[in-house]
């Protein structure tokens, strides 16, 4: 082989690349497989009249191995960014360009230095990574090392060329900090869609997802956005800044929801279940919404709720309550139940309608128990009530954060979730707003 | 003030099953035990004194209401049938801290309810505004229980009515002295003045 170094090459390259640019591609691409090393053919590469197009059809040769190609490529002769505008050609083929990168010969470091470079488009990357003959595993490693724009990773992980399969598996192998991939599913050029495919792919595992939502650059906004796009959304599990039931009426509708996409979320968590579709068989006319909350219109009827299927038993229910009034002298009100089996058995959790108490009640078979009674001063304010139950049905009732008191019961054991009047008339109008369950 | 009582359910204004408080409407949370009900109650020490004399009422330390919710639910203890005593927001809001700092404290300790640790938490808080300091804390315990104040806080935590009422009891009497001119202070077992050294109340 000649020296690149010798006078003899310095004098004779340009006669090599002049041959080169005028032979049939794959005429050129044979002789670079056969007379020259890997060093000789970077500097061949790189020869500024060889041309990126020439170049992109000696690499896309069939007389050119993956192999040879990656070698070169590798070669500190060849540059980045000389690599990044032949791999940007379409005279390169991305099945080609995807073996080369694929190839052990080129360095992971090498290989990220040209997919990081402003040369090679996104296009075309996204064209490259998500190509089969790249494995997942290398993909995985180039990733691993890359710098380019998040708005840049974003792209390739929407680009059509890239499965979900594939970004799943990067997403879930890669040493990139949890917060980098919450970027990226935060990015813009990432579609709901696209980052919902992602996240349903069993070569995303729970736990990564789980951790790339509790991370807060990750919006609450586009993390609901994406939850709502999943076809298993339970996946995305409970703790964090997950939850199973949200929904904050921002849509001003019980059936046939707007989801997150087309009205923003104004929760501050991310939802299984966001904005669900309510069984309004026991609304009658009286339960409704408007600017974005829940009204439960003075009634003297006592049955009065909207109740939704979910049979959870642990964790915590969340709402915003508000009285229309604070004169009223009529009605528990009883607003957020659950464990419901019926109207007549459930437990709930409630400011009161006719007295200066916040309450956790049961209510079986007709008959209220107070378990939980705490004096507050009724106001027409917004306030938050919140219940806690664990496995061994220990309850805590919290108003505006405060933890009000603790409470056992296990007579009931599972039911749905219901908001509304469930004793006695009322006649003030009572508001709900912000519905947590998680 | 919080006290354990064993009281019979009674119809409410609504009808609802509520337990018999001697007719005072106070919080409270409670255990079902069909006809009766294990509750602790809050209330001032006068709405607390009225119950207690009621012959209807029986009064029960920590470890007899240990007994009755052990038999009722096993895994349950003192800190789940607990209620946030009014009268130590009131004590807050008389030494100019908003109750509402209950809420500075949002994660429990780990296994256990919030209650506790937001009510130690301003019962802190108040402590530290009437003058008496962690030191002092600890040297009371020591020389009253042969403890440390941390010990204390501990079993507040438990949801131990019996500390929640010793440290109540210090906290009223060193109020009652501050306002009287004294500056309260703990010296071993007393509470003195740390101006004029005169003892001030019982503790």
């Amino acid at each position: 082989m000649i020296d690149p170094k010798s006078d003899y090459w310095r004098k004779n390259i340009g006669d090599v690349v002049f041959q080169m640019m005028r032979a049939p591609a794959d005429e050129a691409a044979e002789r670079l497989q056969n007379q020259f090393d890997a060093v000789e053919g970077a500097h061949i590469m790189q020869d500024p009249e060889m041309t990126a197009d020439k170049a992109a059809s000696i690499f896309n040769s069939s007389k050119l191995t993956a192999a040879k190609a990656a070698s070169i490529i590798n070669d500190k002769n060849l540059l980045a960014e000389r690599a990044a505008s032949i791999f940007d050609n379409a005279n390169l083929s991305a099945d080609k360009a995807a073996s080369i990168f694929d190839n052990a010969n080129l360095s992971a470091d090498k290989a990220a230095s040209i997919f990081d470079n402003a040369n090679l488009s996104v296009a075309k990357l996204a064209d490259i990574f998500g190509n089969a003959n790249l494995s997942n595993d290398r993909a995985t490693s180039i990733f691993n090392l890359m710098t380019r724009a998040i708005a840049d990773l974003a792209s390739v992980f929407n680009d059509a060329d890239v499965d979900a399969a594939k970004a799943a598996y990067v997403t879930e192998n890669t040493t990139k900090d949890v917060a980098d991939l919450a970027s990226i599913f935060d990015n813009a050029n990432l579609s709901a869609d696209k980052a919902a495919s992602i996240a349903d792919n069993t070569n995303l595992t729970e736990a990564k997802l789980q951790s790339i939502l509790d991370n807060t650059n990750l919006s609450i906004q586009k993390g609901q956005e994406i939850v709502d796009a999943m076809s298993s959304p339970s996946k995305i599990g409970t703790g964090g800044r997950r939850g199973v039931i949200g929904d904050d009426w921002e849509d001003d509708k019980l059936t046939s929801r707007d989801k997150a996409a087309t009205v923003a979320t104004a929760l501050d968590k991310i939802f299984q279940k966001f904005r669900p579709e309510w069984d309004t068989a026991n609304a009658d006319t009286k339960i409704s919404v408007e600017s974005g909350y829940l009204k439960i219109a003075a009634s003297a009827d006592y049955d009065l709720y909207i109740k939704l299927t979910d049979n959870i038993t642990e964790g915590t229910w969340k709402m915003r309550q508000k009285l229309g009034a604070v004169n009223s002298t009529r009605g528990y009100n009883f607003t957020l139940a659950f464990m419901l089996k019926d109207k007549d058995n459930h437990y709930a959790a409630y400011i009161s309608g006719y007295d200066d108490y916040v309450r956790f009640s049961k209510q079986i078979a007709g008959t209220v128990t107070h378990l939980i009674a705490a004096s507050i001063s009724r106001d027409t304010d917004w306030h938050e009530v919140k219940i806690t139950r664990d496995a061994d049905g220990n309850f805590e009732l919290f108003y505006d954060g405060v933890s009000k008191g603790t409470a056992t019961d296990t007579e009931i054991t599972s039911g749905d979730l219901a908001i509304g009047q469930f004793q006695e008339d009322n006649d003030e109008d009572a508001y709900v707003d912000d519905l947590e369950v998680y | 003030m919080k006290v354990w009582i064993k009281t019979k359910f009674v119809a409410g204004e609504k009808g609802d099953r509520e337990p018999y408080l001697a007719r005072l409407k106070l919080s409270y949370s409670l255990i079902d035990l069909g006809d009766v009900c294990l509750c602790r109650v809050a209330g001032t020490p006068d709405q607390i004194s009225t119950i207690l004399a009621d012959a209807e009422i029986t009064q029960l330390t920590d470890e007899e209401a240990r007994k009755i919710i052990k038999s009722k639910h096993p895994n349950s203890d003192l800190e789940n049938v607990d209620v946030a005593d009014p009268e130590v927001d009131e004590m807050a809001k008389s030494v100019g801290i908003e109750p509402q700092a209950r809420a500075d404290i949002q994660v429990p300790t780990v296994g256990k309810q919030l209650l506790q640790d937001q009510e130690e938490h301003l019962l802190s808080l108040i402590s530290e505004r009437l003058g008496l300091t962690r030191d002092q804390w600890d040297t009371y315990a020591k020389e009253k229980f042969g403890k440390l104040g941390i010990d204390i806080d501990r079993e507040i935590r438990e949801g131990k009515n019996e500390a929640h009422e010793i440290v109540l009891n210090i906290i009223r009497e060193a109020k009652k002295a501050k306002d009287a001119g004294h500056v309260p202070m703990l010296e071993g077992a007393r509470l003195v003045c740390k101006n004029c050294g005169s003892v001030l109340g019982k503790i």
